[in-house]
């Protein structure tokens, strides 16, 4: 920033500039629409400025902005006005978003560890080093990427890894933010992703956020709600929850949870529906199959039960039961009954990390499926229970391009014969290429690379792709730091700044990032939004798809007969308008097409399989983003689907049917309603460690903090992290505000200040800290239990510790 | 450290009125055109810490709903993610 006296524009101090355009800012963000455009990072503008559409780079939003972009650089961002999504408001990260391209410190040229040294090299030589390291083992190669992963990128490193590797170790981050939402929609539909969109927000009567903190966390979707308040509508906010935070201040109800009491707490609304008679019957009836877990023989789909059998597992959940074992009482427990047994209310649930980072993160998604099947409270605009994502295409390319160990894309497995065939023939490559037993999740991976050979670590070398497991891993002690004493071991990551990963990094490979490249994301209502490069990126950075194909290209010209097609041709050939081979792998010609477009065109024929179908590649340039299934209509149009499984609603179901669930895991279009147990959490605090952690994100920073912390705006207003305590539990231990203290868990041990009834406000015996701030590792004391079947760790439960330091 | 902020006020016109002239006498604050029941401000205050005071201030405030921040700059200090002496290499 330039100094304060400045002269900015005529006459102009750079203060009265900073001050009319926040007040341009807030009017337009007052007024709910933005002719305005917000002068960031230039302190001049001018009408030089072209602009051009591109989704926020951060959370799973999808909020559209406008980028300004003068003499090859971004300049501005405005909120972007003809975007359903947002409306043209963005959130103080948004707003910032340009700036993340332009910290300091970015990565420009691949980086060789030898020694203690990192090295300049060219990206020929990097190339080589992984080309050779996965020739010696491709078995021993794992990918580890990403919910930040576009689109294209996702489905390259699929195809690189399924197709012309034969190897599936191949596993996003998003295993640690969202698998169980994936299994809980798998459990209860039968396929993935939530029925409803963003427009529930906008009808519902009762919003119930279970765990969620969506104010700080996904703020613009929660202004709409704060906005219909504002404009005089009614709409009651129940705030579910383990501590207050901003969402608290706004709700009507706030329920305080202790660590895994939603379990019970949805029983007991079960429970009460089914006592009260107010259950929707016909509905049920109609529409569901009733499943409880197999305890001989523990899979995802569980075994079917009978209604009577249901109602007498939910037998023991009565209120004052649930109140013993949620915490919430009696009474808003029957509150909650009564808004869910009241069928003229429209009511949407949302969640995020609180439900889904839960060693029984399956069983508490299912069951806040089942209290909306239950009551009949889904399938109308406004009643939905709806899973929030954390990351910009954590649906787009995680679940839908099917990144996982387990998966293929179109919500296909590799352990399904005909889903390996299908997947073979849209690849053209030999039958049995694609192997059936799934690779290693995310925890498992890291945990093998961080075992010596010799004792079983059968991960030598691992890509990290988008992502900082160095700093959002669980257990760091366990699950990534002993990285650095295994000589045999080789990591390789591609990035845009350093990171806690880089730091154990052999080869630092430096990335274009966001409006550098061609990018194509998914956000959490199934809308599929598409961008185009705007700006070089700097120094030698290059695209994370030319990467992978670079790299592809070079085992090729190895000979390794897995890069090729039955027909003898590169895996990822890509031709021009006269059939010629574009040489995609070489920098030089890989923009000579739009290799996005080849890769989406490919991908999208995975996708009707589960009715997840994608328009072409140029519909979604012209729109601000479009959800899926997206179906071709008639006059050749193409139409996007608001509202999955409701007749009238969504093309695929059939008239008459009311609701379908056309991808029942029973065959009869029927959803499965479960009953789970209330179970405790893996680790409960004892005299040794006697509170309760959890962490988690703050409004200004978003993820591990390693773009969000070099936006100067963003990073001065939450500088680094803090442990957040109840007074109670600071006196006792003689700590004050700002007091520096000591966070030990059994894996760990940090230090930090105290902020004592800080922004958020703990109840007593539990402590928050937010992991954004690399300088001080939260996950150094997270537990890396996970959940039976989304293989997805607990980030919210771990006992502790705290003293003075 | 200069911010844009929007209040999102009560409906209930005399609590909002009454919102309306405190934060109008705070010298700190500068209103802007009251849109429907939404007031755009810019605050201005020494650092971080003192516009966490006053923000918390104003959403404290009897008539004041919530408070969205549109804006935020500082006029010094960058940050550039951990420094070398930060990380633990």
């Amino acid at each position: 920033m330039s100094d304060s006296t400045h002269n900015v524009t005529s006459g102009q101090t750079r203060r009265d500039f900073i001050r009319s355009a926040a007040m341009a800012a807030a009017t337009a963000a007052a007024h709910g629409t933005t002719s305005w455009s917000l002068p960031v990072l230039a302190d001049e503008t001018s009408s030089d400025v072209s602009w051009n559409k591109a989704p926020c780079r951060f959370c799973g939003t999808g909020c559209h902005v406008q980028v300004g972009v003068q003499d090859g650089r971004v300049v501005a961002i405005a909120g972007d006005k003809d975007a359903e999504v947002n409306k043209g408001l963005l959130c103080v990260k948004g707003y910032h978003v340009g700036a993340v391209l332009y910290g300091k410190d970015r990565l420009t040229q691949p980086l060789l560890k030898r020694g203690n040294k990192y090295v300049p090299i060219s990206w020929d030589e990097a190339v080589e080093v992984i080309a050779s390291r996965i020739e010696k083992a491709p078995e021993r190669f794992a990918i580890y990427g990403s919910g930040q992963w576009t689109i294209p990128e996702g489905y390259a490193a699929q195809k690189f890894m399924k197709a012309g590797l034969a190897n599936n170790h191949i596993d996003p981050n998003a295993r640690l933010c969202m698998a169980s939402a994936v299994t809980g929609f798998l459990a209860t539909y039968g396929v993935d992703e939530p029925a409803g969109c963003y427009d529930d927000l906008d009808e519902c009567d009762v919003l119930i956020t279970w765990g969620n903190n969506p104010a700080e966390m996904h703020p613009v979707l929660f202004s709409r709600v704060i906005d219909r308040r504002s404009r005089g509508e009614k709409v009651t906010l129940i705030d579910i929850s383990t501590r207050r935070t901003r969402t608290t201040e706004q709700a009507q109800h706030y329920l305080e949870l202790k660590p895994h009491g939603d379990l019970a707490l949805a029983n007991g609304i079960a429970h009460l529906l089914l006592k009260n008679g107010t259950f929707d019957r016909e509905f049920v009836e109609r529409h569901c199959n009733f499943k409880a877990p197999d305890a001989e023989n523990p899979n995802l789909h569980g075994k079917a039960i009978s209604f009577d059998d249901y109602r007498e597992m939910l037998e023991p959940y009565t209120p004052e039961y649930v109140e013993e074992l949620s915490g919430i009482s009696a009474d808003d427990i029957r509150m909650l009954a009564d808004l869910f047994g009241n069928r003229k209310l429209r009511i949407t649930s949302l969640w995020c990390m609180g439900a889904n980072q839960h060693t029984r993160g399956t069983a508490i998604n299912c069951l806040i499926h089942g209290v909306h099947l239950l009551s009949g409270h889904f399938g109308r605009p406004g009643d939905a229970p709806t899973s929030l994502t954390g990351q910009p295409s954590a649906c787009g390319t995680v679940r839908e391009v099917g990144t996982l160990a387990h998966a293929l894309p179109g919500g296909r497995v590799v352990m399904k014969p005909e889903h390996r065939q299908e997947a073979e023939e849209f690849w053209n490559v030999p039958e049995g290429r694609i192997q059936a037993t799934p690779g290693y999740h995310t925890v498992k991976m890291w945990e093998q690379f961080c075992t010596p050979a010799a004792d079983g670590g059968d991960i030598d070398t691992i890509w990290v792709q988008v992502t900082n497991p160095g700093q959002t891993l669980p257990n760091l002690n366990k699950l990534f730091y002993p990285k650095q004493d295994l000589s045999e071991k080789f990591l390789i990551v591609s990035d845009v700044y350093p990171t806690a990963t880089t730091q154990l990094a052999d080869l630092i490979l430096p990335s274009a990032m966001w409006v550098e490249k061609n990018g194509v994301f998914g956000n959490s209502e199934r809308r599929t939004q598409q961008w185009f490069k705007m700006v070089e990126p700097p120094g030698d950075a290059r695209d994370d798809v030319w990467q992978t194909l670079a790299v592809a290209h070079r085992l090729f010209e190895k000979g390794l007969e897995t890069m090729r097609d039955r027909d003898g041709k590169f895996l990822f050939d890509v031709r021009d308008e006269k059939g010629e081979v574009v040489p995609v792998w070489d920098w030089q010609h890989y923009y000579d097409v739009n290799v996005d477009r080849h890769l989406f065109e490919e991908y999208r024929q995975f996708t009707r399989l589960k009715h997840k179908d994608l328009a072409p590649y140029d519909e979604y340039v012209k729109a601000r983003g479009m959800r899926w299934p997206v179906v071709e209509q008639e006059d050749g149009s193409w139409q996007e689907t608001k509202f999955r499984f409701s007749e009238g609603l969504d093309p695929y179901v059939e008239e008459g049917a009311g609701f379908q669930f056309y991808h029942s895991s029973t065959k009869d279009d029927r959803a499965q309603l479960w009953f789970h147990p209330w179970e405790p959490p893996a680790e409960l605090p004892d005299d040794d460690y006697p509170l309760m952690l959890s962490t988690g994100r703050v409004l200004e920073h978003w993820h591990s903090g390693s773009m969000t912390r070099r936006i100067p705006e963003l990073g001065a207003a939450m500088p680094s992290a803090y442990l957040e305590m109840h007074p109670e539990d600071a006196q006792r231990r003689g700590i004050r505000n700002g007091d520096r203290v000591t966070v030990a868990s059994r894996r760990g041990a940090i230090q930090m200040p105290a902020w004592i009834n800080g922004r958020g406000k703990c109840p007593e015996g539990t402590v928050f800290l937010p992991f954004f701030d690399e300088t001080i590792a939260a996950n150094e004391l997270t537990l890396d239990a996970i959940d039976p079947f989304s293989k997805q760790p607990d980030y919210k439960k771990s006992a502790v510790q705290v003293t003075r330091s | 450290m200069i911010s844009g902020l929007v209040i999102n006020l009560t409906t209930e016109q005399a609590i909002a009125e009454r919102a309306l002239a405190t934060i109008g006498e705070h010298a700190s604050i500068e209103a802007g055109e009251l849109q429907g029941c939404r007031l755009p401000v810019v605050v201005e205050a020494a650092g971080t810490e003192a516009m966490h005071e006053l923000t918390d201030w104003l959403a404290d405030l009897p008539g004041v709903e919530h408070v969205d921040v549109a804006f935020a700059d500082v006029e010094q200090g960058v940050a550039a993610g951990p420094s070398e002496a930060e990380r633990q290499v």
